[in-house]
């Protein structure tokens, strides 16, 4: 009996083996092993922000040729080089991207007109009467690009949405949370990129009573540039990157200090594709603050 | 019996400490700052400069494209400045006019004649509303003009003239009913006349018996228009909740009452219409209630639109010294406002002024889901699940179960045990959809 049994069974799973040899022998799928070399190239993070709907999707259209070998936007400099030695291609030059929040004002710095006490996230709170600052182009401090983040690159550190250089990787995903578009991805061309931290077009009269480090539009930095990078258009500074030859002259004069830099140097990024594996990223897309079934 | 609708709320009135109360004029501030978006669609466009002197009544907004509206100097003064400011109610970034106060000799007086409806055409009469700047004086402030145009293919049968009034604290349309009954009347056939519609009800809740009787008096000659006295439930002054009390129909999802032949208008839309039909009167004034326990002497009052509310509570007493929150329009669809500074606008109903322990933060916890605010949901969506669908920013699932068809009414939260904010969630969730079809 036992053996009958075993013999059955032994030769239906003998049969079968047979069978799916033979399908597996006759049905292959050749892939290219680049495609997975590719994929393994990739952050893996499926972020979508090279426009494709995923990781694999790129890789598929880098090996179509539809894409070029920089086309990873939080890859960087790293993955575009392993991307391009893979597929034996040209690298482009690649310049540093990086999210801009352009407010500084921490909450000591900021005046409240209102008590909120909402839905934790800015979106919510801009709903209601546009916001609970008197400024209605500051950071609200309700981190819905923080929550938005994927590589963990931007906080809220004392009431302001603050970017950790060195782990942006210019996805944008923070912009598009942002529901008072303060957050812009820009191009860090120099060692010393000068930025005006502030977004704000009102008078620097009403800037002045709601706002310690806010542009007032005084204009110094413009009449103090050697180089005229420094332009003043609608009650707010702005600099261009692309003229500025690093004299500094601009954050040294501005009354209000809203005149910053970054420095290339603390802007350059861990190479993305090992840190995005790590557990310490996370990816969530919840917007609210915090999580709750409701 | 009274007509009514399904699910729904009773809520406290709260309208003792206004219905009595007459309308006064107020005196025109010193400064008004006027938006140039106070309704649906898109905002008008400034045609006046910093510095021009503009009169009262003067048009300094033109509307841009078909749902718009045309908006109007509230006194006479120099404009002192055009710039984004956020505006009521909601607090969105709007190009506004400021302008101050000057005595200017030659103030149009806005004298009534008597005008005869049948003189005028339905083009006459929506030409006029649309140079007047009417929009709905309900609170969602939609373009009149607009409403006034239906399609051929979606004729109107039945116009309703909503003078319910259900939330709660809230007595204007009451009072312009009491003290302008005439002029409502009128409005309400200038409306037949712009859509050609042959029948008429006025729907007032059964809580206004003194309204219901005015309004029954001046309608006995007329055959075609009848009062319908409607039960005392919230919301029964949302327009597909009155058709459906009224005209036993039900505005199919995502519709417009004229897809069942219907058309509604507020009472105080009416007394607009009437005036600029007899005296070309451009909107620029409105009726409000002042009220609730944190103002000392709640009234209705006629103010200049872009009046600052400060200046409206000051002169209903100022605020007390518990006052804690300030609301335009009622407790339940009202909206919280930041700042004082905030003008009246077109679709501002009322100013709320609650006190601090009226308004107590709550703690939110778990969804227990004992359903209620299924139950209450008169435009029966789930907004327990819509909440947890705009929470977690899914888009797809939010479309999906009709967030759109909310209509903000409050009653979810009203009810939830769990002091979920639904309604603040579900306008979260609306904003994601509406974002996600204009970006895409």
């Amino acid at each position: 009996m036992v053996l009958a049994s075993i013999l059955t069974m032994g030769g239906l799973g003998l049969i079968f083996a047979i069978v799916l040899a033979a399908a597996n022998a006759k049905l292959k799928v050749d892939e290219d092993p680049r495609l997975e070399a590719l994929e393994e190239a990739l952050p893996g993070v499926n972020c979508a922000a090279c426009g494709y709907a995923s990781c694999r999707a790129l890789a598929e259209a880098l090996m179509a040729g539809e894409a070029p070998p920089s086309s990873c936007v939080v890859g960087g400099r790293s993955v575009a080089e392993k991307v391009a030695q893979i597929l034996d291609r040209e690298l482009e030059a690649l310049s540093r991207r990086a999210a801009v929040v352009h407010c500084r004002a921490q909450n000591g710095d900021k005046k409240k007109r209102s008590l909120y006490n909402g839905i934790e996230s800015c979106a919510a709170c801009e709903l209601v009467a546009g916001g609970d600052l008197h400024c209605v182009y500051g950071c609200l401090g309700y981190g819905d690009c923080e929550r938005a983040c994927p590589f963990d690159a931007i906080h809220i550190i004392d009431g302001l949405a603050q970017v950790d250089y060195a782990r942006c990787t210019a996805c944008g995903l923070c912009v598009k949370a942002c529901p008072r578009d303060i957050i812009s991805v820009e191009e860090l061309i120099l060692d010393k990129n000068f930025v005006v931290f502030c977004n704000s077009n009102d008078p620097g009269r009403e800037v002045r009573q709601y706002c310690k480090v806010g542009c007032i539009g005084c204009g110094i930095c413009v009449k103090n540039c050697p180089v005229n990078a420094a332009k003043l258009e609608n009650n707010l500074a702005s600099i261009d990157l692309n003229i500025c030859e690093m004299y500094g002259i601009c954050e040294e004069k501005c009354p209000t200090k809203v005149i910053g830099h970054i420095l290339i140097s603390e802007a350059a990024r861990q190479p993305v594709s090992e840190r995005a594996r790590q557990p310490a990223a996370r990816h969530s897309s919840s917007v609210i603050g915090h999580s709750n079934d409701g | 019996m009274a007509l009514t609708f399904k699910a729904g709320l009773h809520l406290q009135e709260h309208k003792e400490a206004t219905q009595g109360e007459s309308i006064k004029r107020l005196p025109p501030p010193k400064e008004v700052t006027i938006p140039l978006l106070q309704h649906l669609g898109a905002p008008a466009k400034a045609i006046v400069e910093p510095k021009a002197e503009v009169i009262l009544g003067e048009k300094i907004g033109e509307p841009q494209g078909f749902v718009s509206a045309a908006v109007h100097a509230s006194i006479s003064g120099v404009v002192r400045a055009v710039r984004e400011l956020p505006a009521p109610p909601a607090g969105r970034r709007v190009a506004s006019i400021i302008i101050e106060r000057k005595e200017i000799e030659e103030q149009p007086d806005f004298k009534s004649s008597v005008v005869t409806l049948d003189k005028l055409t339905p083009e006459d009469i929506r030409a006029a509303v649309a140079e007047a700047g009417i929009v709905g004086l309900g609170g969602a402030a939609f373009p009149s003009q607009v409403k006034l145009s239906p399609p051929e293919e979606k004729p109107v049968d039945t116009v309703i003239l909503n003078g319910c009034e259900c939330e709660p604290y809230l007595t204007c349309d009451h009072r312009l009913m009491l003290e302008r009954p005439e002029e409502a009347l009128f409005g309400l056939k200038a409306i037949m006349r712009a859509v050609e519609a042959p029948r008429a009800f006025i729907g007032i809740e059964n809580n206004k018996p003194d309204a219901i009787q005015v309004m029954q008096k001046i309608c006995q000659e007329e055959e075609n228009i009848d009062v319908a006295v409607l039960k005392t439930k919230y919301p029964q002054g949302g327009e597909k909740m009155l058709i459906e009390a009224v005209l036993a129909r039900r505005v199919p999802l995502g519709g417009l009452p004229m897809d069942v032949g219907a058309l509604v208008h507020n009472v105080g839309t009416a007394v607009a219409i009437a005036e600029c039909l007899t005296s070309g009167k451009p909107l620029m004034e409105r009726v409000i209630t002042v009220v609730g326990s944190g103002v000392r002497e709640p009234a209705n009052v006629l103010v200049p639109i872009g009046t600052p509310l400060r200046d409206v509570i000051e002169s209903c007493g100022g605020l007390s010294d518990t006052a804690a929150q300030v609301i335009l329009g009622g407790p339940m669809m009202g909206f919280a406002q930041a700042a004082l500074d905030t003008p009246v606008v077109k679709g501002t109903c009322g100013i709320l002024v609650l006190e601090r322990d009226e308004v107590l933060p709550f703690e939110e916890t778990p969804c227990i889901r004992c359903g209620r605010c299924v139950d209450v949901c008169p435009v029966f969506v789930v907004p327990s699940d819509l909440a947890r669908f705009a929470k977690a920013a899914d888009i797809g699932r939010l479309m999906e179960y009709d967030v759109m068809n909310c209509c903000e009414c409050g009653c979810c939260a009203y009810v939830c045990p769990a002091r979920i904010p639904l309604v603040h969630l579900l306008r979260l969730g609306k904003q994601l959809v509406q974002t996600a079809a204009k970006k895409s």
